[in-house]
């Protein structure tokens, strides 16, 4: 079982000072990835949701070491021994960098503008020990034809791409040095919905094709429903449920998870829909409220979840974890 | 389109790929301004180099019998107080001036780069520390180092260069530092750093490329400044010796009352040299950043 996993993060928190004054004085702390503990099984599409602000963009960071991380480990495991990354040193961090890569947000400026695809797609080969030109050249060639660019595209600069032509390069130019995990950070939301379909067909059909692992970061519900295997959904920080995809939206425990669920627009007129509204805002995650994160704004809030902060557990023996006192 | 593709290669694809700097190109000749001062500017740069072919007379020789004449066909645009040839002296000054002007120009924009870029990309202590540097220099005034120093060492135009530099860097610190603090952030860096990029690859290859532009911009404007600060250093006495004919030093010949009344033509060429040159310059660079900002486009 532990072996299945490729990824096991383990209380993991990314924490960022807050300073105040002249000296720069640490008065607090933005808790944007708060004792997470999750798991990603090999092959499989875990897609992470939640309002914007709730941490999901740091964690798939965090999980890429692009982002300190402050408590915790994030265990890796590529070859059947599972190590920590926060250990890594230099060398090692290298080694880990061709194997996990990332799908940035916005296409338009994921390239710099200055160069052209070719030399944008080159470098990674560069850095990563391809020496040969003509080596490199095959393997542009075949990153593109995976994700339906002519090559004649090469000579161009991103500015004379559309934003789905754009993406579609991004996910080659991660895709050339084969890596085994694709952290992809809303990956299609900067796009418009025609081309969304079109990209992540092409990521579905990539995966299977390559065996890949995806971390799916969106906030487009329907988009990560269609993709993921499994879901984890983050609220403040804090992972409140995780389970298959078609068992969290079929059994919905968590209440934050339902009230979420509900805010999927349906294209049926006349449907009843019992649409839940979250009362006030999203708490800071600089001061959080004691007990259950979403304690405030909870319909189904009893005394306890005031006091004591529930832990995710899996409630129901086959993988359905919830962080919610309902389910003691 | 994609069935005609499929038959392309890479080879065939590099012939056609997009030429950017054909459409740069293009695009700074439709600015007439530009153009008018580019070609001003090449033709002083080139009178300049041909100095010797140009005009027959040397600067610096005396000819008491000319002193003070206008112009006419010998001397085309006159001689000065000690019957040197004006235009030969515009000529072979401006070698001098423009050469002050485009060195200290250029080691101030390398110094200025080299330590923004370090400064901004790396923060932390050494850009603070390299913040104050920029502050106490800009802070000090220039006539005052320019004055110790020929106080200690004398008038000469290396002296001048070095003034110049040392002084100088500080807008083009400032400029790079903060174009690198607001570059770095980019998800395009952040694409590097997961691909494993080194950070002085990073810094290089990445982000100085799109800063340089500005940097070379820059570097044009500063070229003018230079030119008038050479001339009114050397106008004051303070910058190149009065026997190395620059057009401050010509200026500075000219100054006694009676030529400036009696004899306008002494002061109206070297005066008018600086005028064209620092206008065409100015143009010009204001054409260059047209097309060479990355935001213009």
């Amino acid at each position: 079982m532990a072996d299945n996993n490729i990824f096991r993060l383990e209380n993991v928190k990314v924490w960022f000072p807050v300073q105040e004054g002249f000296f720069k004085k640490t008065v607090g702390h933005v808790k944007a990835v708060d004792d997470v503990t999750i798991n990603v099984k090999r092959n499989e599409t875990l897609g992470i949701v939640g309002e914007s602000g709730c941490g999901k963009t740091t964690l798939g960071k965090a999980m890429m070491l692009l982002e300190k991380i402050t408590g915790g480990h994030v265990y890796y495991n590529d070859d059947g021994t599972e190590r920590d990354i926060t250990t890594f040193n230099k060398d090692e961090v290298f080694q880990f960098r061709k194997k996990v890569q990332m799908i940035f947000q916005d296409p338009y400026s994921a390239m710099n503008p200055m160069k052209k695809i070719y030399t944008e797609m080159e470098e990674p080969l560069i850095i990563h020990g391809y020496k040969d030109r003509a080596e490199r050249e095959a393997i542009m060639e075949e990153a593109l034809k995976l994700v339906n660019i002519p090559v004649d595209y090469l000579f161009k600069y991103p500015h004379e791409f559309s934003g789905g032509q754009r993406q579609r390069v991004c996910i080659a130019r991660a895709m050339e040095i084969n890596p085994k995990v694709l952290v992809c950070d809303e990956a299609v939301s900067a796009l418009d919905v025609s081309i969304q379909a079109q990209v992540l067909n092409l990521m579905k059909d990539i995966q299977k094709e390559k065996d890949l692992t995806y971390v799916f970061i969106a906030h487009d519900l329907s988009v990560v429903q269609y993709m993921s295997d499994r879901i984890l959904v983050m609220y403040l920080g804090k992972a409140v449920e995780m389970a298959d995809s078609k068992e969290l939206y079929d059994n919905t425990l968590h209440p934050y998870t339902v009230s979420l669920l509900s805010a999927i627009p349906v294209p049926v007129i006349d449907r009843e829909k019992n649409r839940i509204i979250l009362k006030g805002d999203v708490p800071s995650p600089i001061n959080k409220p004691s007990g259950c994160p979403f304690h405030k704004r909870c319909d189904k809030c009893m005394k306890i979840c005031e006091e004591v902060e529930p832990e995710l557990k899996d409630v129901d023996g086959k993988g359905h974890f919830v962080a919610c006192h309902l389910y003691d | 389109m994609e069935n005609n593709n499929k038959t392309n290669t890479i080879e065939n694809a590099r012939k056609y790929g997009t030429k950017l700097w054909k459409k740069k190109v293009r695009k700074f000749l439709n600015n007439k301004l530009a153009v008018f001062g580019l070609s001003v500017v090449l033709i002083y740069i080139l009178l300049m180099v041909l100095a010797p072919v140009v005009t027959p007379w040397d600067p610096l020789e005396p000819n008491f019998k000319v002193k003070l004449a206008g112009p006419s066909a010998e001397h085309l645009l006159g001689c000065d107080s000690l019957g040197r040839d004006l235009f030969s002296r515009v000529l072979y000054g401006g070698r001098t001036s423009v050469l002050i002007a485009v060195i200290s120009s250029l080691i101030g924009s390398a110094i200025g780069t080299v330590l923004g870029a370090i400064g901004g990309y790396f923060g932390g202590i050494f850009d603070k520390l390299l913040v104050r540097l920029q502050e106490i220099v800009s802070c000090f005034p220039q006539l005052i180092l320019v004055l110790i120093v020929v106080a200690f060492i004398g008038t000469g135009t290396w002296n001048l260069i070095i003034i110049f530099a040392l002084t100088g860097w500080t807008g083009c610190f400032r400029l790079v530092r903060s174009e690198f603090i607001a570059r770095k952030e980019e998800t395009y860096v952040k694409v590097c750093e997961a691909f494993g990029m080194s950070s002085v690859k990073i810094m290089f290859s990445q982000i100085l490329p799109a800063v340089l532009t500005t940097v070379i911009v820059q570097l044009t404007m500063n070229i003018p400044g230079y030119v008038m600060q050479e001339a009114g250093l050397s106008f004051l006495g303070f910058g190149v010796p009065m026997t190395v004919p620059t057009w401050g030093t010509m200026l500075n010949a000219a100054k006694a009352t009676n030529i400036l009344i009696n004899y306008p033509h002494c002061w109206l060429v070297p005066g008018a040299a600086i005028c064209l040159f620092v206008l065409a310059v100015n143009f010009f660079g204001d054409g260059l950043r047209d097309v060479m900002d990355p935001r213009q486009q």
